[in-house]
């Protein structure tokens, strides 16, 4: 075969030249790129100094305001990072211009476990956030009520809470707990499945198995409840993030929901009415409490409700959470231009 | 059989060799390596630069302590290394890219042979371990330079998410779309694919096999329905002209129907993995698995000694 070989070179050269020219040329002149985005016009970004706030969350990792045509404000864009099951989660999130919801959004980052905790970047879990009002909650969380005040006396009574939801193990919680004396004297923890089988019993029966050689789970919430009921609180068992407590020994479990349960029923004994997320519908959910605190922290009277990912409850906290900080932020920088 | 047939060939040489293959496929990346700077910034070069120099070393220090003949200056290296750096967006930690080109040349190549040898390429191999061992940090795409867009997801990332595109056909072709530092101007790559044609080293036949392949699996099974895909997204949007005028016609040795369903194969299986799977691109895994099925399409396909009259109902030499 001929060598061409400087003639090629050259030519690739000219041609290369010449796409070049197509390719700014085009850009000069406009590419035609004026589709509708989420965000009703496509505009410039302009870097928000996050460090010129005081006490900004170290989960916004920056932040910009999207310029409409007109160079107001179009919209908001947040990244954050929360800590994740795996590691570091960083979300980018677009809100629209007054902060209230959530136009587009993305996981940009992260190291959760693939076919579990990773299904948060799935269309199915990132489409809830979208267009509806602002802050959110998982469904599956029960609200966490506030304890009455110190001194606050108990009613004498048994007390029972279930929670509206099952777990991500398809086991609805329940609780009993009796007051006597004004004191706790006994709690009972149980979860029923689809069926309306007792974890309890099926514990004993050798059919909710924890581990093959230690404590069942039967056992171990009643070491929870004997624990609680000695202390007469649940202020020692600081679960961490993932719900686990090493104030009782033998307790492996996440105590988390076990703790809300009980703090349900302590306020039903002192008689306070309690506040809980609203479930959402397609079209969004409705305030309850009336206006929200703009220039504050979200009203969790307000907002809406998602599904988690099953089974990745970590991973989906850590969305909520991450979406919760990059809304506050917003809504306390457009709090600082009013 | 006579003296000469009984010797092994080749008995006549052309004026190729590799050095000269691999500098002219080299040359032809160039225009997308300028691209990608334009579009991405000075840090394209620079991660192109670590990952070229990474896998020359890699390959000159694995030679000079087994003992081998010195090829590292052959150009295959810098290719390798080229195209390795094209496949991430130019947010990657550069201590990836260095990863990644030591794993590609020694591993893939050099474990296996080296040149000619390795039964996989090893520039999607390298972005194969990326994508396994460290998926949050190759997936972190920009916006392109001269765009106004919010949103740095990928033009195929969008398609599987279901959103609307923000991109037009034009942007897609021209290279203003978030995506891999080689990837994303189709104008360019094909300027190089063209230089390699006028040389005579890219086999079109099989190139475009590999694209059709994918244009019909996609435009059948894609978007929901039968006959739903978007057959141009996934022309324009990833990187399948990348793929299949780079990287897919590594192996020629074999019959020119064998080449055939080695394109097809590797074009089913992309199109399938972009449908089915969770990832957006299955340029990769289709290109990688075909690889895999040469050994055993040279076993069927095997191409006719010349010199030799064929037997077709023998299917031996006579």
């Amino acid at each position: 075969m001929k060598d061409n070989g400087w003639k090629g070179i050259i030519t690739l050269v000219i041609v290369t030249v010449i796409a070049f020219g197509v390719i700014l040329g085009a850009n000069y002149f406009g590419r035609g790129t004026d589709k509708e985005t989420e965000q009703s016009v496509a505009g410039e970004q302009k870097e928000i100094d996050i460090n010129s706030f005081g006490n900004v969350d170290p989960a916004i990792q920056s932040a910009y305001r999207i310029l409409d045509e007109q160079g107001n404000a179009g919209g908001y864009k947040v990244v954050t990072k929360t800590k994740g099951y795996g590691g570091d989660l960083l979300l980018e999130l677009v809100f629209d211009k007054n902060g209230d919801t959530i136009t587009r959004m993305e996981v940009l980052e992260h190291n959760e476990t693939e076919g579990l905790g990773a299904l948060i970047k799935e269309p199915a879990f990132l489409e809830q956030f979208k267009n509806v009002p602002l802050p959110v909650t998982l469904k599956n969380a029960a609200a966490e009520p506030e304890l009455p005040a110190e001194g606050t006396a108990f009613e004498d009574g048994t007390y029972t809470v279930e929670a509206d939801q099952p777990d991500y193990n398809g086991y609805r919680n329940t609780m009993k707990l009796t007051i006597t004396d004004g004191k706790m004297t006994e709690i009972i923890w149980d979860a029923l499945d689809a069926e309306g089988k007792s974890k309890r019993v099926l514990s004993d029966n050798g059919e909710y198995v924890m581990t093959e050689s230690g404590p069942t789970w039967k056992e171990q919430a009643e070491a929870l409840a004997a624990a609680v009921i000695e202390n007469q609180s649940t202020d020692f068992l600081s679960p961490d993030d993932q719900g686990k407590t090493d104030a009782v020994a033998g307790v492996s479990i996440s105590i988390t929901d076990f703790v809300t349960l009980v703090k349900q029923c302590l306020v039903q004994a002192a008689g306070t009415q309690m506040e809980g997320a609203q479930t959402a519908d397609a079209a969004g959910s409705e305030d309850l409490t009336g206006s929200a605190d703009a220039a504050g922290s979200a009203d969790s009277g307000r907002g809406t409700t998602v599904d988690g990912v099953s089974g990745a409850t970590i991973s989906s906290r850590a969305v909520i959470e991450g979406i919760d900080k990059g809304y506050t932020f917003i809504k306390n920088y457009l709090g600082t231009l009013s | 059989m006579t003296e000469e047939q009984g010797r092994k060939g080749p008995f006549l040489r052309g004026e190729n060799t590799t050095r000269r293959i691999m500098g002219d496929v080299a040359l032809a990346l160039m225009p997308a390596l300028t691209g990608s700077v334009y579009f991405f910034g000075i840090r394209s070069l620079l991660l192109v630069v670590t990952s070229v120099i990474t896998c020359v070393l890699s390959e000159l220090v694995w030679e000079w302590l087994t003992g081998k003949q010195i090829t590292a200056f052959d150009f295959s290296a810098v290719v390798t290394g080229i195209l390795i750096a094209f496949q991430v967006p130019v947010t990657t930690p550069v201590i990836l890219i260095i990863i990644s080109g030591i794993f590609a040349i020694i591993v893939v190549k050099q474990l296996f042979g080296g040149i000619g040898s390795n039964f996989m390429n090893p520039a999607l191999a390298g972005r194969l371990l990326l994508m396994v061992v460290w998926p949050g940090k190759i997936i972190q795409y920009v916006p392109a330079a001269g765009t106004d867009a919010v949103s740095s997801a990928t033009v195929l990332a969008a398609m599987k998410a279901g959103e609307q595109g923000n991109y037009s056909w034009l942007d897609m072709f021209l290279g203003y779309v978030p995506g891999a530092l080689g990837e994303t101007s189709k104008l360019l790559l094909l300027v190089g694919a063209g230089y390699l044609c006028y040389r005579g080293l890219i086999n079109v036949k099989a190139s475009l096999a590999y694209i059709l392949t994918v244009l019909v699996v996609t435009f059948v099974l894609g978007g929901g329905h039968l006959f739903g895909g978007d057959p141009v997204t996934n022309l324009l949007g990833g990187s399948l002209i990348l793929g299949a005028c780079y990287m897919l016609t590594d192996y020629s040795f074999i019959s020119a129907r064998g080449r055939l369903i080695y394109s097809v194969a590797a074009g089913i299986i992309t199109g399938l993995v972009r449908i089915y799977s969770s990832y957006p691109e299955g340029v990769c895994f289709g290109i990688l698995a075909a690889n895999c099925m040469v050994g055993l399409l040279a076993r069927f396909e095997q191409k006719h000694v010349y010199g030799t009259k064929y037997d077709k109902d023998q299917k031996t030499a006579m």
